[in-house]
């Protein structure tokens, strides 16, 4: 009886196909929206992540970078030198501040440097070289079309875009990086707000010496210096996740809830028009002698078959909206292929592909064989 | 006639009916939930600056924000600031962002520092306690309240210090800028500025518009720069919601082309699915105009059904969420609900028509013979 099967698909071949779109339409919905957490987890992680140090000292109390106001008192740098193991600290700068042009305004995340935590990736220009120079987050400089070379106003100055940096957007505010000493001698000018000046110190970020074991290194830094907190970047990459789901985790949950209730409905009622379409169909395999489980074994493996043509279709749909949404929304990154993430919509297909046609099939297998003949 | 026989074909084949509304009825509620959250977060967002009772924020000068800004002013302009012709009363509020700990959480707040008997810039509603902090005390939104277990008379702390909870509020929580309420001398003291302010809020006489007073006080007064109130809303609407809020945003365009794919799929496999019978009408005599009007009373009626029940289970759903995630909210828009039902309209009648046209091109002959 199974071999009846592709005969059945593709006799009505357009409405098969609009069956298998339609269900792929719906996983894709679910592999997206899956996708968006999963992208926001990695960019938020991952920035966190690089930072190029073993640990990152910041205000007690403080455990984040994802749109921080850290504060150190200037002496806590020497203060963390001393300890022994430590081989450097790098002071950073970073302060939440607005970017605006003319009407539009964006919120950014200013990241100062001085002998490290400079942007890694530049994907236009070259890094900062001069005074009054800023590296621009890549994404953010397409949004207010600026190019390396252009000049723009910012925190009240005039600066000059040395360059744009990959990798460092994030669906708060994206870095802009500028040099911790430039910005210094703006403010001692009278040329930055004074709000600067309170975080001219926000991280350290603390290169171990050689051979030493960064845990002990954290110990004793935790116990000789009071005015700091110390954290390794994977630990701050996974706290600002959680402050990520802190602001969003709800909504996000329940647009995720909602969207696999919809594609379950979607898939459900799809298989189910698609059984009821062929009942007449079904109803002359029945009156030839067919058995009930042979027209069962029939619905339910069309309803498998289109299943999996539309997963496959799905995939590549998701490819799409994810390529669409990094054109269109670039802070968002979507990231669907997550292998348990594939293997629970993959399931949820087949289980619904298996139950689906259900009720249908109760129509088709007690469909009077005479009905064939009176139609 | 011709509508007749269409509603009674329909109606007789409940389990296609059911099909074909269920499918519409899912891809319109996502497509209205999605938007539902996006407009109930955009409005949260901005309820404090929206219910402050103030016609015009006066702020630092480079200043146009509340939302993500800092601003100082020296309270002493509140005094130079009343001379300018219009204004009606004058408050001075401090303003900073914080993450308040309260029942092992922690939460993005902005904490407004205000007097006690100052009107402006007060809770509106009020669920339990009082409504102005008194030194030492702090009063919470309903839903931090909520989610971290705290009530009146609970230990809370922000910006290093402690507070006991005196009050808890309705109306002041959003996802990016919930509000939490502080005494003006505890925050002053904790932002080492006994003498400053960090906006003021302004209340303009009678007769004369947020717009042109705070025009007059960016001319009369120096070192300030003043908004009227709709124009500081709609900056720091714009502003909020890109911190993280547009997600939802992005997810209704992937939503709506989802939904349009399925209600246009439902629509076409329905009126497909009585093609022949409209063939056997056809050679039966039936004109091309009936036949084009059975079909459009049909996609009409699937859509009016799932329409229904979509805005029935989406007002339902509203409902469950908030009491069970009072995080978030939902608000249905009518802008909304009147643009998904046109675009559904023309998208279903769009499909309807691809089989419709097949039909019509029909050999009424081929009907007894196939």
């Amino acid at each position: 009886m199974l071999r009846l099967l592709p005969v059945v698909l593709v006799r009505d071949g357009g409405r098969t196909l609009l069956s298998v779109l339609c269900v792929a339409g719906a996983i894709a919905l679910v592999l997206t929206f899956e996708g968006v957490r999963a992208g926001l987890h990695r960019q938020t992680r991952t920035f966190a992540e690089s930072l190029p140090a073993a640990l990152v000292a910041m205000q007690p109390g403080v455990a984040n970078l994802l749109g921080a106001r850290s504060v150190l008192p200037q002496g806590a740098r020497r203060a963390v030198e001393r300890v022994p193991g430590v081989a450097a600290a790098h002071p950073l700068a970073g302060l939440p501040v607005i970017y605006s042009d003319h009407d539009r305004i964006s919120p950014v995340y200013v990241l100062a440097y001085d002998t490290a935590g400079g942007p890694r990736w530049i994907v236009e220009g070259r890094g900062i070289e001069n005074d009054d120079e800023i590296v621009v987050d890549v994404d953010l400089a397409h949004r207010y079309a600026i190019r390396s070379g252009d000049a723009v106003e910012f925190l009240g100055h005039r600066f000059v875009v040395a360059g744009l940096s990959g990798g460092t957007t994030n669906p708060f505010n994206p870095y802009v990086y500028a040099r911790l000493d430039n910005l210094i001698d703006l403010y001692l000018a009278g040329d930055l707000p004074e709000e600067l000046a309170k975080s001219a110190l926000s991280f350290l970020l603390i290169d171990v010496a050689e051979g030493a074991d960064v845990a002990s290194v954290r110990s004793r830094i935790e116990s000789d210096v009071p005015d700091v907190d110390v954290y390794t970047p994977a630990e701050i990459g996974e706290n600002d996740v959680r402050r990520v789901e802190g602001f969003l985790g709800a909504p996000l949950s329940l647009l995720i809830a909602i969207a696999w209730v919809v594609a379950a409905l979607v898939v459900a009622l799809t298989l189910y028009a698609s059984v009821l379409h062929r009942l007449g169909e079904l109803a002359i395999v029945r009156a030839i002698g067919a058995r009930r489980t042979d027209l069962a074994r029939l619905v339910v493996g069309e309803a498998i078959l289109v299943s999996l043509a539309a997963f496959a279709i799905a995939l590549a749909l998701a490819i799409a909206l994810s390529a669409l949404l990094g054109w269109a929304a670039p802070q968002y990154p979507v990231e669907p292929f997550d292998p348990r993430l594939l293997a629970r919509a993959l399931g949820l297909q087949v289980a619904v592909a298996c139950l689906a046609p259900a009720f249908a099939i109760r129509r088709a297998v007690s469909v009077d064989p005479a009905l064939v003949f009176t139609q | 006639m011709i509508l007749r026989w269409t509603l009674r074909n329909v109606f007789a084949d409940r389990g296609s009916l059911l099909a074909a509304t269920g499918g519409i009825a899912v891809s319109l509620l996502l497509v209205l939930v999605l938007d539902g959250m996006f407009a109930g977060e955009a409005e949260r967002i901005v309820s404090f600056l929206r219910d402050s009772g103030a016609d015009v924020w006066v702020m630092q000068p480079g200043v146009a924000n509340v939302h993500m800004a800092s601003s100082l002013v020296r309270a002493e302009l509140a005094k130079e600031v009343a001379t300018v012709p219009g204004v009606a009363s004058v408050t001075p509020i401090l303003y900073v962002s914080a993450f308040v700990k309260a029942g092992g959480r922690e939460w993005f707040s902005y904490v407004v520092g205000r007097r006690r008997d100052d009107e402006l810039a007060a809770p509106r509603r009020l669920v339990a306690g009082v409504a102005s902090a008194l030194p030492g005390e702090a009063i919470l939104p309903d839903v931090v309240a909520a989610e971290s277990g705290v009530g009146i008379g609970d230990r809370i702390s922000f910006l290093g210090r402690d507070f006991r909870v005196s009050g808890i509020t309705a109306g002041t929580y959003s996802m990016a800028n919930s509000v939490t309420f502080a005494s003006y001398e505890d925050l002053a003291d904790l932002l080492a500025s006994p003498d400053g302010a960090s906006y003021l809020l302004v209340r303009a006489a009678a007769g004369v518009s947020p717009e042109r007073l705070a025009e007059r006080i960016d001319g009369a007064v120096k070192d300030v720069d003043a908004l009227p109130i709709a124009e500081l809303v709609d900056r720091d609407r714009r502003l909020a919601l890109q911190m993280g809020v547009d997600v939802i945003r992005v997810m209704t365009w992937i939503g709506a082309l989802v939904a349009a794919v399925v209600v246009a799929f439902t629509v076409y496999s329905a009126v497909a699915s009585r093609a022949r019978e409209l063939a056997v009408a056809k050679s039966l005599g039936a004109p091309g105009r009936s036949l084009l009007g059975a079909v459009v009373v049909h996609a009409l009626l699937l859509l009016a059904l799932g329409y229904a029940a979509a805005c029935a289970i989406a007002i339902a759903l509203r409902a469950v969420v908030e009491r069970a995630l009072p995080q978030i909210a939902i608000r249905y828009t009518t802008s909304t609900l009147a643009i998904v039902a046109v675009a559904a309209t023309a998208l279903a009648l769009c499909a309807a028509l691809v089989p419709a046209r097949r039909v019509a091109r029909v050999d009424p002959a081929l009907v007894f013979r196939g």
